[in-house]
């Protein structure tokens, strides 16, 4: 049986540190492409996410690991998981581990909070994790399709420039 | 066979006037309009507003009162020909629909059911806003949890990025680089026929 536990540990702690701003080795790809995620989900959900937070804290139990555990039992209750839903945990557990850093929480308890990710995705969904690439096909799925994208304005934009030169060095030669 | 298509419109009264042909707006009487201020179901038949193809019999009365606005749209039907017998029915056609597509004068709004209609409308999908609202109703569920209700939540919310991605994905697939193929075969074209153009003359 596959087990990613110790990549979803490095991925999560690492993107906690980046979060909390601990970060002290340079971040992998990996992290790097998660924190450009999840900056691009708290943008774009920043209400729903804040408010999801204040919810989540305001809760009665202070064990912030066992509640985590099971926001994603909840969230993969339906049997599914996709990468959409594993950037919204890291985006919600990297909020959280913001606010509970400000609150002057140790590092402790952003460990606590990136073991319980690792258990969960490295352990209990290592066959799905298995099934789609491990953490090498998360990068490879945001890159393709980030890559595509910045790809082909960059060569629109080039192709533009390069159009506009050649047009006009053909007038002048025309003419 | 007889295919039914109900179309229920959200539109504002006034951004439909706005939007009317000079022509439509000017058959408005406004004497029928004041008329048209309360529902009557039967009587209304011989008010029509003739505005347009779908919209043919739409009255509304925006300056008398615009609370009690009655908007009348009619149902289209889409009759087979080819599989029925002849009958001495004729039906009424219209000119602005296709053949075989029947009329049927049917309400859109009822009493004061238009009362909503003075509210923008916002067709913009702003969905931290939409989930917002959607959220708070969500919040006074009874039975779940503040974790199954973050877990759900948060599903949905990666659920929606998953696709937006996707998506992405699949259209870049699709159309490779479809801009930058065209300008290029629009400019290689271009300089060919500018420099093919005074071959020609000469040859002739």
């Amino acid at each position: 049986m596959p087990c990613y536990r110790k990549e979803t540990y490095e991925v999560a702690k690492g993107y906690i540190d980046h979060c909390i701003g601990v970060q002290r080795a340079p971040p992998s790809e990996t992290v790097q492409i998660m924190c450009s995620l999840a900056k691009e989900m708290e943008k774009t959900y920043q209400h729903k996410l804040n408010s999801l937070l204040q919810n989540f804290i305001s809760c009665c139990t202070p064990d912030y690991g066992v509640k985590l555990k099971r926001v994603m039992e909840e969230m993969v209750g339906d049997g599914i998981l996709n990468w959409g839903r594993i950037v919204s945990l890291f985006t919600f557990t990297g909020l959280l581990a913001q606010e509970l850093h400000s609150k002057g929480a140790g590092t402790d308890c952003s460990n606590k909070l990136a073991d319980t990710i690792a258990d969960y995705l490295g352990v209990e969904k290592a066959e799905w994790l298995a099934q789609n690439g491990g953490w090498d096909g998360f990068s490879k799925y945001f890159q393709n399709s980030k890559d595509s994208h910045s790809d082909s304005s960059m060569k629109t934009a080039l192709f533009a420039a390069a159009g506009f030169g050649i047009a006009g060095l053909a007038i002048l030669l025309v003419r | 066979m007889v295919a039914e298509v109900e179309v229920t419109l959200n539109i504002d009264p006034f951004v439909l006037f706005d939007r009317l042909p000079l022509r439509s707006r000017i058959r408005m009487d406004p004497e029928e309009d004041i008329e048209d201020d309360v529902f009557h179901p039967p009587e209304l038949d011989r008010y029509p507003h003739t505005i347009s193809g779908t919209f043919r019999h739409c009255s509304t009365s925006p300056r008398a009162n615009p609370f009690f606005i009655c908007q009348r749209f009619r149902e289209v039907k889409y009759v087979d020909q080819s599989t029925q017998t002849t009958s001495n029915h004729v039906p009424s056609y219209s000119s602005m629909l296709p053949y075989g597509v029947q009329e049927e004068p049917s309400y859109l709004f009822y009493g004061t059911a238009a009362h909503r209609l003075h509210f923008p409308a916002h067709f913009e999908v702003d969905r931290d806003g939409d989930t917002e609202e959607g959220m708070a109703e969500e919040e006074q569920e009874p039975g779940l949890s503040a974790e199954a209700q973050i877990g759900q939540k948060l599903q949905r919310i990666g659920d929606q990025f998953h696709r937006d991605y996707t998506q992405m994905l699949q259209q870049n697939q699709r159309n490779p680089q479809p801009l930058w193929w065209r300008m290029a075969v629009t400019l290689l074209a271009f300089l060919f026929d500018r420099d093919a153009g005074p071959n020609r003359m000469d040859a002739r």
